[in-house]
C-alpha cells in the first residue's frame, strides 16, 4: 500500500513537470491555415512562412481581386460565419460597428482598439504563431514596413475593387488608403489671433524656447518618417533657412545637411516632449494661459475644441517649406483570414459603399480627416488637402533610412 | 540536522522480511536509488530545478542569444550580405561605443544610479527611522499609523507622480494650471519636473519596503538585548548605536538593495516626471526601444541591468555575509519593553502625523478630488461632477466616454484583474511554500542552493523586459518528434489567459519563496522527523504539519503577492490583449489619452480593492505584509 503511494508520488510529481509540455501523436497534415511548423526535427514555427504555400493562392481563391457586389457579399459572409474582426487604431470604429451590424442584420463586427506600435506586434506575433484573429487590419503607414515587409511578402493583401476606388488618386493605390491625418503646428487662439508660427527654423531660435511641444521621435514613428522625409528634402530646409534669416545656412561637422542642423538646433532649444497628441493639445489649447505653447499634433484633434473647449487652430496655408507629410490610414486583409467575405464586405461598407453616400465613412467625417474618395464629401470647415503644403511620402526611402534618423535625434536629445 | 538526504531509513526497507543472504552489494545501490527516488525532497527539488530551468534559465538564455542576432529591421540598414537571424556585435556595439551609445546608455544609466542611491538612501533611512518609532518607542496611534504608513504601497507609484504633477505643475508645461499655481504659488522648474521629483515621490513609495522589512527585523529583536544594555548603563543613543542597529543592519541592506533594485527598474514614476523634460533613465530608454520594436537593443539594456543588479547583490552579500542570515535571530522575548521617549514624543507624533498627511493622504485626496472635477485644472466649486463615475456617454465630454461605473469594460476589467491576481496570488504563494520548503531543508545541499539561485533569477530582470522575453519565447510552438510522437516543448500561450498567469507567477517567484523559506524556517524540522518516525508519509506531513503551521505565513505571502500583482503594470503590458485588460492598465491608458479623472477613478477603485483585502485578510487571517516580505 505504502509502496503504491509512493509509485503514485513519483507519477505525480513527473506529470507536473511535464503538465506544461504536451504531447500529441502526429496526425496528418491538416489544411494549410494552422501552424506552419510541421517538419521533422526541432523546429519553431515562427519566422519563415513555409514554402508550399504561395499567399497569392489565397488571395486569388477567395476573389480579393473581384468586385463582387455587397448583396453578394452579405450572402456569402453569413454563409461563413456573419463574423468579421478588425484590429483599428481608431476609437471610432465602435461607431461604425454599431451602424453596421444594423445595416447588415446578422452581421457581427469585433474591433480591437489598440495603438499602433501595439498592433503591429500583436499582428505580427499571432501570425508568426499561426493564430489568425483578425481579418481586416486598420493602422497607418509611416515608415513603409506594412508595404515592403507585409503585403510585399504576402502576409497582408490589398483589396481594391473599382467600384469603390476606381476614382483615388492612383498615387495612394500601392495600399487600400481609408483616409488621411496630417501632423500640424496647433496655437492658442486665446492668446493668438493668427498663428504665430510660419516656419519650422523660428522654433530654433530664442523667442521660442521652451515654448513648443513635441514628442519624443524615437517614441513616435509619425514624427522620425516626417524627420527622416525632411533629410530627404533638406535642400528645402536650406532654402527656408534662407528666406527666414536672410543668410545661408553654415553646417557644423556634425550637421550633413540643413534638416541635420535643424533637429540639433530644434531638440537643444528645449522643446517640451508630451506623451501623445491629446497631451500636446491640453497643453496648447487649455484656456486661461498667458503664454501658451505652440503643439506639433494630429490633426484630426481639432474636434477638442468643440469636445473640450479647447482654444486651439492651426494654419497650415502659410507653413513653410512644409507642414511635414501625410499620415494614410489603410486597410488589409489578412493573409488566411477566416472571413475573407465578411472582410470585403465591410472593407466597401467603411468606405461608403458602392456610391460613396453610405454611412459607414460618416464617423470618420470629422475636421482633420479627409477621405480619399472624391466622391465622399470633404466635412464641413476642412481645408483642401491639396492646398496644404507637405513632402510627398517615399516610403522606400524613409524604410531605408529611418534608423540613422532615429540615431542622430538620440544624439542631439 | 542531518539533510533528508543523506537520512537512510534502514527500518523502513523491507528487511524484515525472512532473507538469509547477506546484505548484497546490489541491494545495497537499490536501496539508495530507491530511497533518493522516493524521498519527497528530492523529487521536490528535481521538479523545481526542471521547472524553473524551463520557465527561468531557458528564457534568460534565449534572451542573451537574441542580442547577439540580427533582426529584420536592421538587416535593411546594414544592407549588404546580412541576413535575419545571423551573429552579430551590433547591438552590443551599438549600445556600448556608437555616436548614441552616450544618449542611449551611459548618460541614462548615470541618472538611474543617481535616482536609485538617493531614493535608497532616504528612502530605507525614512522607513527605518519609522519602523523604529513604530515598534520599539512608546508613541500613540500606534495602530493607525501603522496601517496609513503601509497604504502607499497600495497604490501604483505612477499615480502618485500624477498627484504630484497635479500639485506642482507649473506654466513651463502649459495646459490646466497645477493646484499651487492656480493658488497663484509659482513653482521652480526643478522642482515641478526631472530627478527631484523622482526621487521625491520613489522616496514617498518605497520607504514602505523598508518599513516593512525593518519592522519585521526590530519585531524579532528580543528586547532583553536592550535592556541588558540599559543595565549596564548604556545611554539610549548608545544602545541603539550599539546594539539595535547592528541586528537590524542586515534588514536595512535588504531594503536597501530592494528599493536600489526597484528605483532602478521602475519605469512608470521616471516616465511620468521626467520625460517631459528631456531626463531619461535606463528603464525609460529600455521602454522605449522595445515599444518601438528594437527588441534586440532593449534586451541588450535588459542584459546590462541584470548584470548591474547581479553586482549589486554580490556586494550586498559579501557585506552582510549571506542573505538572510538575520532571520535566525532567537525567538522573541515574551515581552518587549518600549522606548520612552519623553519630551520627543509630542514633537515625533505631530512630525509623523504631517508626513502621513502630505505623502499618504494628500496623493490620494487629489486624486480623488479630480474625478469630481468636469474640466482639470478648475478647482472651483462650479466645475464639481459625478459624470466620471456615474455619468453616462456625453458626446461633449471625452468622445462620449461614459463614467465608469456605467462602462460595461469596466466590469469586464475589474473581472480580469480580480480572476488573474487571485489565481496567479494563489498558485505563487503555494509554489513560494514549496519552493521554501526546499530552500530551508537543502541550504546546506547543492540542489538547494541550486534551486534558491534559480529563482532569484526573476527579481534581476526588469518587468518590462521580463513581460518581453515571455511574449517571444510563448509567441509560437515549439516543437520536437520523438518515435513518431509529437511533444510540444513550448506551447503558443501568446494572446491567452493562461501566458499572463505564468509570467506573473514567475516574476512574482522571489518574492513568494522568500516568504515561503522565511515561513518554513520556523518550522523546525524535528517536528516532521518526529511524524516521519511515526510512518507519516510526506502528503501526510504536509498537510497536518507543514500547512497548519504555516498559514498565517501563507496568507502573509498571498497578501503580499496580491498587492503586487493589483498594481501590476510593466510586466504585463506587452503581453496583453484588449480581451485581458487589467484595471492598471485601463488607468494608464487613460491617463496617457488624457482622460485624468477616469484614469483617477479605476486608480482609487483599484487602492479601494487592495485596501478591503488587506484589511480583511490582516483582521481575520492575522496576515501581515511584512512577514511575508521580512523573511
Amino acid at each position: 500500500m505504502k509502496k503504491l503511494k509512493r509509485i503514485a508520488a513519483v507519477v505525480l510529481s513527473l506529470s507536473l513537470v511535464l503538465s506544461l509540455a504536451g504531447c500529441q501523436k502526429i496526425e496528418p497534415q491538416p489544411s494549410a491555415g494552422s501552424a506552419p511548423a510541421q517538419s521533422t526535427s526541432v523546429s519553431s514555427s515562427s519566422s519563415e512562412a513555409s514554402p508550399e504555400q504561395v499567399p497569392a493562392d489565397w488571395a486569388t481563391q477567395v476573389g480579393l481581386h473581384l468586385d463582387e457586389p455587397m448583396e453578394e457579399l452579405y450572402k456569402k459572409a453569413l454563409e461563413e460565419g456573419g463574423e468579421v474582426v478588425i484590429y483599428t487604431i481608431s476609437s471610432r470604429m465602435e461607431k461604425v460597428k454599431a451602424m453596421f451590424e444594423e445595416d447588415y442584420p446578422g452581421m457581427t463586427l469585433t474591433p480591437y482598439d489598440i495603438s499602433s506600435g501595439e498592433l503591429m506586434e500583436k499582428f505580427t506575433r499571432e501570425y508568426e504563431a499561426g493564430i489568425r484573429t483578425a481579418d481586416i487590419i486598420h493602422s497607418k503607414e509611416q515608415v513603409g514596413e506594412y508595404l515592403l515587409d507585409y503585403i510585399g511578402e504576402g502576409i497582408l493583401h490589398n483589396y481594391q475593387p473599382a467600384s469603390i476606388f476606381a476614382n483615388v488618386n492612383p498615387e495612394y493605390m500601392a495600399m487600400t488608403p481609408l483616409l488621411f491625418e496630417l501632423n500640424l503646428w496647433f496655437y492658442n487662439t486665446e492668446v493668438y489671433d493668427e498663428c504665430p508660427l510660419t516656419s519650422w527654423w523660428q522654433l530654433t531660435t530664442p523667442e521660442w524656447k521652451g515654448r513648443f511641444v513635441f514628442q519624443d521621435a524615437a517614441d513616435n514613428m509619425a514624427y522620425l518618417a516626417m524627420f527622416t522625409t525632411m533629410v530627404q528634402h533638406a535642400d528645402d530646409m536650406a532654402e527656408d533657412y534662407k528666406n527666414y534669416f536672410g543668410t545661408d545656412i553654415v553646417l557644423k561637422p556634425d550637421e550633413p545637411t540643413a534638416a541635420h542642423a535643424f533637429i540639433k538646433r530644434f531638440l537643444a532649444n528645449d522643446p517640451i516632449m508630451a506623451k501623445g497628441s491629446d497631451e500636446v493639445i491640453e497643453m496648447v489649447g487649455a484656456p486661461g494661459q498667458t503664454n501658451p505653447p505652440v503643439g506639433y499634433a494630429s490633426s484630426v484633434k481639432l474636434r477638442q475644441r468643440d469636445e473640450k473647449g479647447y482654444k486651439i487652430d492651426y494654419a497650415p496655408l502659410t507653413m513653410t517649406p512644409s507642414n511635414g507629410i501625410y499620415a494614410m490610414n489603410f486597410l488589409a486583409v489578412v493573409n488566411e483570414c477566416n472571413h475573407p467575405n465578411g472582410a470585403k464586405l465591410f472593407i466597401k461598407y467603411l468606405l461608403g459603399g458602392e456610391d460613396g453616400k453610405g454611412r459607414g465613412f460618416s464617423p470618420f467625417a470629422t475636421l482633420g480627416t479627409w477621405p480619399v474618395r472624391p466622391e465622399t464629401p470633404n466635412p464641413e470647415g476642412n481645408l483642401e488637402l491639396a492646398d496644404i503644403p507637405l513632402w510627398p511620402t517615399d516610403f522606400d526611402y524613409v524604410y531605408h533610412n529611418i534608423q540613422d534618423v532615429r540615431d542622430y535625434w538620440i544624439a542631439h536629445r | 540536522m542531518i539533510s533528508e538526504m543523506q537520512v537512510q531509513v534502514p527500518a523502513r526497507h523491507p528487511s524484515g522480511l525472512p532473507q538469509s543472504r547477506p546484505y548484497s552489494r546490489w541491494r545495497k545501490y537499490k536501496n539508495m536509488v530507491h530511497n533518493a527516488v522516493t524521498n519527497p525532497y528530492n523529487l521536490l527539488a528535481l521538479a523545481a530545478i526542471v521547472l524553473l530551468t524551463y520557465f527561468i534559465a531557458v528564457p534568460l538564455m534565449e534572451m542573451i542569444r537574441t542580442t547577439f542576432s540580427l533582426a529584420k529591421a536592421d538587416v535593411r540598414r546594414l544592407g549588404g550580405d546580412a541576413r535575419v537571424g545571423q551573429f552579430t556585435l551590433y547591438y552590443w556595439k551599438q549600445i556600448l561605443t556608437s555616436s548614441i551609445a552616450k544618449k542611449m546608455l551611459y548618460q541614462p544609466l548615470f541618472n538611474s544610479f543617481l535616482i536609485a542611491i538617493s531614493t535608497s538612501t532616504i528612502g530605507v533611512s525614512l522607513g527605518a527611522i519609522i519602523a523604529w518609532l513604530l515598534v520599539r518607542t512608546d508613541l500613540p496611534f500606534k495602530r493607525f499609523f501603522s496601517l496609513a504608513v503601509i497604504m502607499p504601497y497600495m497604490l501604483p507609484s505612477w499615480c502618485k507622480s500624477m498627484a504630484w504633477i497635479t500639485i506642482f505643475k507649473n506654466e513651463r508645461i502649459g495646459g490646466t494650471q497645477g493646484f499651487l499655481n492656480y493658488l497663484g504659488i509659482q513653482t521652480p522648474d526643478w522642482l515641478a519636473y526631472g530627478p527631484v521629483a523622482i526621487v521625491a515621490v520613489l522616496c514617498i513609495h518605497y520607504y514602505a519596503y523598508a518599513y516593512l522589512l525593518v519592522s519585521a527585523a526590530l519585531r524579532s529583536v528580543n528586547s532583553e538585548l536592550e535592556e541588558m544594555g540599559e543595565i549596564l548603563g548604556a545611554s539610549k543613543p548608545h544602545i541603539l548605536k550599539s546594539i539595535t542597529f547592528p541586528l537590524v543592519l542586515p534588514a536595512i541592506l535588504s531594503s536597501v538593495i530592494l528599493t536600489f533594485s526597484k528605483s532602478m527598474g521602475t519605469f512608470g514614476v521616471p516616465s511620468f516626471l521626467g520625460l517631459k523634460v528631456n531626463y531619461y533613465t535606463i528603464s525609460t530608454m529600455l521602454h522605449s526601444t522595445i515599444k518601438n520594436q528594437q527588441t534586440n537593443l532593449g534586451y541588450t539594456i535588459s542584459i546590462i541591468l541584470i548584470v548591474i543588479a547581479s553586482i549589486n547583490i554580490f556586494i550586498n552579500q559579501k557585506l552582510i555575509g549571506t542573505r538572510k542570515s538575520y532571520a535566525t535571530i532567537g525567538g522573541k522575548g515574551g515581552h518587549s519593553t518600549l522606548l520612552q521617549l519623553g519630551k520627543w514624543k509630542v514633537p515625533l507624533t505631530i512630525l509623523l502625523l504631517l508626513f502621513i498627511v502630505f505623502a499618504v493622504f494628500l496623493p490620494l485626496v487629489i486624486l480623488l478630488y479630480q474625478t469630481f472635477m468636469l474640466r482639470v485644472g478648475d478647482y472651483g466649486l462650479s466645475n464639481f461632477t459625478l459624470h466620471y463615475w456615474i455619468g453616462k456617454p456625453d458626446p461633449m465630454i471625452y468622445d462620449g466616454l461614459p463614467g465608469i461605473f456605467n462602462n460595461p469594460k469596466f466590469w469586464h476589467y475589474v473581472r480580469n484583474t480580480l480572476k488573474l491576481v487571485i489565481v496567479t496570488s494563489l498558485i505563487a504563494t503555494i509554489c513560494g511554500q514549496l519552493l521554501g520548503y526546499i530552500n530551508s531543508r537543502g541550504r546546506h545541499l547543492r540542489s538547494g542552493r541550486l534551486v534558491e539561485q534559480l529563482v532569484f533569477i526573476p527579481y534581476l530582470i526588469p518587468s518590462i523586459a521580463f513581460g518581453a522575453m515571455y511574449l517571444s519565447m510563448f509567441a509560437s510552438s515549439t516543437t520536437v518528434d520523438i518515435l513518431g510522437y509529437r511533444i510540444t516543448l513550448i506551447p503558443a500561450l501568446y494572446g491567452t489567459f493562461t501566458v499572463l498567469v505564468l509570467v506573473s507567477i514567475v516574476k512574482h517567484l522571489p518574492f513568494a519563496s522568500r516568504a515561503g523559506t522565511s515561513n518554513m524556517m520556523q518550522i523546525s524540522v524535528e517536528l516532521e522527523e518526529a511524524a516521519q518516525i511515526a510512518g507519516a508519509g510526506f502528503p501526510t506531513r504536509f498537510a497536518k504539519i507543514i500547512f497548519p503551521l504555516s498559514k498565517n505565513g501563507f496568507m502573509s505571502g498571498f497578501m503580499l503577492i496580491f498587492i503586487s500583482i493589483m498594481k501590476e503594470l510593466d510586466l504585463i503590458v506587452i503581453l496583453m490583449t484588449p480581451d485581458q485588460t487589467t484595471l492598471p492598465y485601463m488607468a494608464y491608458t487613460y491617463s496617457a489619452e488624457g482622460v485624468t479623472q477616469l484614469s483617477n477613478c479605476v486608480a482609487i477603485v483599484m487602492f479601494l480593492i487592495v485596501f478591503l483585502v488587506y484589511w480583511v485578510a490582516n483582521k481575520f487571517f492575522n496576515a501581515n505584509i511584512a512577514g511575508g516580505l521580512g523573511g
